[in-house]
């Protein structure tokens, strides 16, 4: 269940209750307001249609009056049209000021019927103002002279003191008389401004964006103008304002008393029938908001009036209606206050509004509908006769299809980066390629040694286990084809990040290494964790160095995790920051020796019985802020055990599709949680204390209103078929041979496309002269028959395109006669090798699990489970129908649509028990498999749909083998 | 009393239903039922009320002010609405001392002179109190105001009329002197004049309770009242509590009563009939809206 505090769950539980809602919708897309909204209008605003005042402003739209500050009373005025500002002094600015929050989207219209002759002048929007010391402004700047450029600058002053935040130069430029827009959001930390031409309309993006939280509470906003000290302008300069815009961000944000009803659906929803009901598939939320209240001041200001897009009057004229953040709790008044507890995170995709009704609906999905991004897979074989062995299981994919929509478990691609491997259930890198690799090994989190990995929890942790056959194992990577080049004093910088099970005391050696292309041009660095537990920094600067190592931070406490971090930057020195969690050591090594001009080319992961995640190497120049060591998941993956020979090859899939389909082929459960974390979660989760153990107890005395059973035969099923898919993967040999024998001219080149009968992979990068096993090849001869000289040299065979079904090769001839692509018989000679993939969905036994005592009690019912591409191998097949029989081969009871005395800390998977005094309906435990939330006026319902808990057998440790299947 | 009813600062005065008015308030409660008879109410609604006031004769202008009214002739609604049969017109949590929300809304301490909470340490009726933590260098007559929900002015009030702001005010520490005040303003917040009542110090044991009172009446010119509680000598970090508030109409103090808040209203609808010529009955269906 949620965790809620005692107050709540009391008042919960409790006979008379006042249920609440929080909902919050964060139209600025600013981030949420946590100022109070006070009691003021959701929006001021003037358009200066008033009666003439010739000293000060007057009074706002709607009765806020102005108040101003600076010069003279007679230097401000209404003039009917437009409010001035009339500056007859230098360096003295004017304040035209009205109370506000403390978050604020505040705009207004300027003009000056001159431009600066010397120096700047400058206008703004000022936020959070108490008084000329302390306040935020944000600027427009008119420059002076022949350019008039115009710029932003957002600053802040406290205490008196002035500090410039940020200043971007606009393309504008200052024309007199010409109207420019400001716009100002000031939203917790988040400041914003830009500024326009009124005539080309507002731009959706902001020339200054910057955080700071020095001044936080409430003042007032308005406008300010000033013309520098310098200035040789005549004076005065008139200042005219239109259009002053004041948004209470806050007050707009605020849904929680606007609404009428608020409904929150969650379900899983799987492709096995719904009559059996399984616990298993995608959890997607939606929430619906019936809007019925506008402005509580105004009665003609309805909620249809508020949410119109096309009503330039809403204090949400101009905000985005759609894909707009969004949050919602729900709880109740409790003895502590009001208490609520997060239940939707998402965003907004529909927001019609009614007319006739004066009401308005508004629509929202949870972080299902971020997933949107097409996810086009590489393909990988596992190990199975594969060149390269990464290792490979179902979670990658998952983790992939994410990472393409900005959902990460580990964090995101790094800017410049150059190589990355997340190493989440297979060593394949997202930037760089796999150069040679000996198997990678997964640590089995099953056996006694269990410890959770640091970003994806589940049975199998990433390791490579030293001494295979007496050498190191490694994962040798290039780095992204441009190399990287390093050299003294050429200003570059290297960073390389990962994170590391370490033990502290225990040796961990060579956790990564980088390494130049070639000798001379030689650097090679690399890091490691001594018995001393201090982490070694060691560089070679160049072929004769013995290298010298620096001691990092140390790794102390217990055996876990540690972020570790290492950042270069070569001047006439090398300044190397080596970092361990949150502890950071710097190093100037001054040893001038290093060679310049070396390019980095190789990542390498060295054999160690270490388990590492999340490599990273990037370029970027070294930032205080960089380091990654307080990472925030976004999703958390249960590692899958549905080990995968390959990902077959044509994968471009939606990426909810695709995970979905992953899910489903090892019957797992996936979606984003109330708090917008994605979990994909397999069978382990079934044996999770929080399915385990009963969550609370949902009675027909107290909480139950109805019951709808549902235990009947239909949802019995004791012939259970799941078909495996399995890929199938031929050993390196080749895949094309030529056909015909081709003639390259003198110092001329030829393009051949080769085209393969199966889908390839692996097809080695080089060609090489001659008949090779394990590479490309030719043989080229001087004359057609084959009988000539066997020419090697002046002739080059490369690639310049491969894909899946198809390669572009290119032969160059820089001798002065010609060459014959042939071997000495005369035959044709040239070869393309690769590994031929394939998949049939049809082409296995399919695995049947029966029950005869099933069979003979209730005739047989058998359930096809649908072919899936991810579930290619036998044994997870038999298994998944293993399992399946024990849920399915009795009659289980089904709960549907269950309305129940709300209770906002239950959720979907939470076993809870069923209790009916009376005998009539179930007592026993059920796992909630579907919840809706409900609050209007009938108050604060939820219906449940539920199944009975089972014991979990589960497919994927063995366990059942041993106890259904036999050992 | 007369039943007042319009927008701020122009309120508008008709006599006195002579056959009184019908009010509901709706809690808006909703009930569920268990299968073995559990019950739970589920309260969804504000307290609003709606009311049906029936003027058998009114002369032809009275009928002119009511329709009006209905009709947004004096600027659109929702109106303030002073129900002549309520005392108390502060709002539910600020005149039970935060017993209703358990929250310290409404009240709003002065920039930088200290915090306000919903406290469980003192009561003089309920279980709470609203408590003031001033700061550790408090200002000069420090106060805490009680906002008007309906607008940021303060309380909208009626020109030249008498009123009393009353409360029971505990604290811990002797020194502390604690008067209540009423600030009236002009339309646009502008500060006329103050009112302010005897100050006295409190007990300094917490949850020894005194009352305070400030009687007025409002300038002719006023439109809004804000009602505070203020420290004319301060000591730093010492605490203030506050409980039983009451804000009325009259020259004395009176046995409290719950507070229902000042309404903001519209008209529902306006049916009457015509007994004879340029004598008009009017029933008025008006329904609170916040």
């Amino acid at each position: 269940m949620l965790s809620a505090s005692a107050d709540l769950v009391a008042a919960a539980l409790a006979t008379q209750r006042t249920p609440l809602v929080d909902l919050r919708v964060d139209w600025q897309n600013a981030g949420y307001s946590t100022a109070a909204a006070g009691a003021g209008p959701a929006q001021i605003r003037d358009s200066f249609d008033r009666a003439v005042v010739a000293s000060g402003w007057g009074v706002a739209d709607g009765g806020m009056p102005w108040t101003t500050t600076g010069g003279s009373a007679s230097d401000y005025s209404v003039d009917g049209t437009v409010g001035k500002h009339s500056v007859g002094s230098l360096a003295t600015a004017r304040y035209s000021l009205i109370d506000a929050p403390a978050d604020v989207d505040v705009s207004f219209t300027v003009s000056t019927p001159v431009t600066a002759l010397t120096v700047d002048f400058r206008t703004g929007v000022l936020a959070r103002y108490a008084d000329a010391s302390n306040h935020y402004v944000a600027s427009v700047v008119f420059g002076p002279a022949a350019a008039k450029d115009v710029s932003v600058n957002i600053t802040k002053v406290v205490a008196g003191a002035t500090t410039s935040l940020s200043t971007v130069d606009t393309t504008l430029t200052h024309v007199a008389a010409t109207v420019y827009g400001v716009r100002f959001q000031c939203v917790g930390s988040v400041l914003r401004a830009r500024a326009w031409v009124l005539a080309d309309g507002e731009p959706t993006t902001w020339h200054v964006s910057v955080t700071d939280a020095a001044l936080t509470g409430a003042g007032a906003s308005g406008v300010k103008s000033v013309v520098a000290a310098t200035s040789t302008n005549t004076l005065p300069v008139v200042f005219s304002f239109n259009d002053f815009r004041m948004v209470n961000v806050a007050s707009v944000q605020d849904l929680s008393s606007a609404y009428e009803s608020v409904t929150l659906e969650r379900w899983l929803s799987a492709d096995t029938p719904d009559e059996v009901r399984l616990v298993e598939g995608s959890a997607a939320a939606q929430l619906t908001v019936q809007l019925a209240k506008g402005e509580v001041a105004d009665e003609k200001r309805t909620a249809a009036w508020r949410y119109s897009p096309y009503n330039a009057s809403s204090p949400l004229a101009g905000a985005d209606r759609h894909n707009v953040p969004i949050k919602a709790a729900f709880g109740f008044q409790t003895a502590a206050g009001p208490e609520t507890v997060r239940r939707f995170t998402g965003r907004t995709v529909n927001l019609p509004v009614r007319p006739k009704s004066a009401s308005a609906e508004l629509t929202a999905l949870d972080g299902r509908d971020r997933m949107r991004t097409t996810v086009d897979l590489p393909m990988i074989l596992a190990n199975q006769n594969a060149f390269l062995k990464p290792g490979l299981n179902a979670s990658w994919v998952v983790d992939y299809a994410l990472r393409a929509n900005g959902i990460y478990t580990s964090p995101a691609i790094r800017s410049q980066c150059v190589f990355s491997a997340t190493m989440h259930g297979s060593a394949w890198p997202e930037v760089g390629r796999l150069n040679d690799q000996d198997t990678t090994h997964w640590f089995d989190n099953d056996s006694a040694d269990f410890f959770p990995c640091r970003f994806e929890q589940g049975r199998y942790s990433p390791v490579l286990l030293g001494g295979d056959g007496g050498s190191f194992n490694r994962i040798n990577a290039m780095i992204d084809q441009s190399h990287y080049q390093v050299g003294a004093n050429d200003g570059q910088t290297v960073f390389f990040e990962f994170w590391a099970y370490l033990t502290p005391g225990a040796d961990a050696p060579a956790l990564m290494f980088m390494f130049g292309e070639s000798y001379p041009a030689f650097f090679m660095d690399w890091v490691d964790v001594g018995t001393d537990s201090k982490l070694v920094f060691t560089i070679n600067r160049n072929a004769t160095d013995p290298g010298s190592s620096i001691d990092g931070p140390t790794v102390s406490g217990v055996a876990a995790w540690r972020y570790i971090g290492v950042h270069m930057t070569f001047g006439t020195t090398i300044t190397i920051r080596c970092r361990v969690d949150s502890t950071t050591t710097t190093v100037v090594d001054a040893d001038p020796s290093m060679v310049d001009g070396v390019n980095f080319k190789y990542v390498s992961i060295i054999g160690t019985t270490v388990p590492v995640e999340a490599y990273q190497v990037t370029a970027e120049p070294y930032s205080a802020t960089m380091w990654n060591n307080a990472f925030t998941p976004s999703a958390i993956l249960s590692m899958s055990a549905n080990e995968l020979t390959a990902i077959p090859p044509g994968i471009s899939s939606d990426p909810w599709d695709l995970v979905s389909e992953v899910a489903n082929a090892e019957f797992a459960t996936h979606g984003f949680d109330e708090n917008d974390l994605y979990l994909y979660q397999t069978r382990d989760r079934w044996i999770s204390t929080e399915a385990q153990t009963q969550q609370r107890v949902l009675s027909t005395v107290d909480s139950i209103a109805n019951l709808d059973i549902d235990d009947g035969l239909m949802a019995v099923r004791n012939v259970i078929s799941v078909p495996a898919s399995p890929v199938t993967v031929s050993a390196l040999a080749d895949v094309w041979s030529a056909s015909e024998m081709y003639t390259i001219p003198p110092r001329n080149s030829l393009v051949v496309w080769a085209n393969f009968n199966d889908t390839t992979l692996n097809v080695p990068p080089y060609f090489t002269s001659g008949l090779s096993l394990d590479s490309n090849w030719f043989m080229a001869n001087s004359r057609p028959d084959g009988t000539g000289i066997v020419w090697s040299t002046g002739i080059q065979v490369y690639f310049e395109a491969v894909f899946a079904n198809s390669a572009k090769i290119r032969l160059v001839n820089s001798n002065p006669g010609p060459l014959y692509m042939i071997d000495t018989t005369g035959a044709p000679a040239l070869h393309v090798l690769g590994q031929a993939v394939s998949q049939d969905e049809n082409a296995s036994t399919t695995p049947i699990a029966t029950s005869a005592s099933s069979i003979a009690k209730y005739g047989t019912r058998p359930l096809p489970v649908s072919a899936n591409r991810w579930r290619q191998s036998q044994s997870v097949a038999k298994g998944i129908a293993g399992d399946l029989l024990g849920e399915l081969a009795v009659p289980r009871p089904t709960v549907k649509n269950i309305e129940i005395k709300a209770d906002p800390r239950l959720r979907v998977g939470n076993r809870v028990g069923l209790a009916d005094p009376d005998g009539v309906g179930p007592t026993s435990d059920f796992w909630i498999i579907g919840i809706t939330d409900k609050v209007d006026r009938q108050g604060y319902r939820q219906m449940i749909t539920v199944r009975q808990a089972t014991t979990v057998l589960l497919w994927d440790v063995g366990r059942w083998d041993v106890n259904v299947w036999g050992s | 009393m007369p039943l007042w009813i319009g927008r701020p600062g122009s309120l508008k005065s008709i006599r006195s239903p002579l056959r009184g008015a019908d009010v509901e308030m709706d809690l808006g409660t909703a009930q569920l039922d268990a299968l073995r008879g559990g019950r739970t109410i589920d309260m969804m609604g504000a307290g609003l009320r709606t009311w049906r006031f029936s003027w058998p004769s009114l002369t032809t202008a009275s009928a002119g002010v009511l329709r009006g009214l209905a009709l947004g002739s004096f600027g659109p609604g929702p109106y303030v609405m002073y129900d002549p049969s309520q005392r108390n017109y502060l709002a539910a949590n600020q005149s039970s001392g935060t017993d209703v929300l358990a929250l310290a809304t409404g009240f709003t301490p002065q920039a930088s002179q200290g915090t306000v909470t919903s406290s469980l340490l003192a009561a003089f009726t309920g279980v709470r109190s609203l408590r003031w933590l001033l700061p550790a260098s408090p200002g000069a007559n420090p106060y805490v105001e009680l906002d008007w929900p309906g607008g940021s002015f303060g309380y909208p009030v009626i020109p030249s009329t008498a009123y009393t702001f009353s409360g029971q005010i505990s604290g811990d520490a002797a020194t502390l002197v604690v008067r209540l005040d009423l600030v009236w303003t002009d339309a646009t917040g502008a500060t006329l004049s103050t009112s302010s009542g005897t100050g006295a110090a409190v007990n300094g044991a917490v949850g020894t309770f005194a009352v305070r009172s400030v009687t007025a009446t409002s300038p002719a010119n006023a439109v809004y009242a804000r009602p505070r509680i203020t420290v004319t000598t301060a000591t730093a970090n010492k605490i203030v509590h506050a409980d039983t508030l009451q804000l009325e109409l009259g020259s004395a103090v009176s046995t409290h009563e719950p507070g229902l808040g000042l309404p903001l209203v519209a008209f529902q609808g306006l049916p009457g009939t015509y007994p004879w010529s340029r004598i008009h009955s009017l029933e008025a269906m008006i329904a609170e809206v916040a």
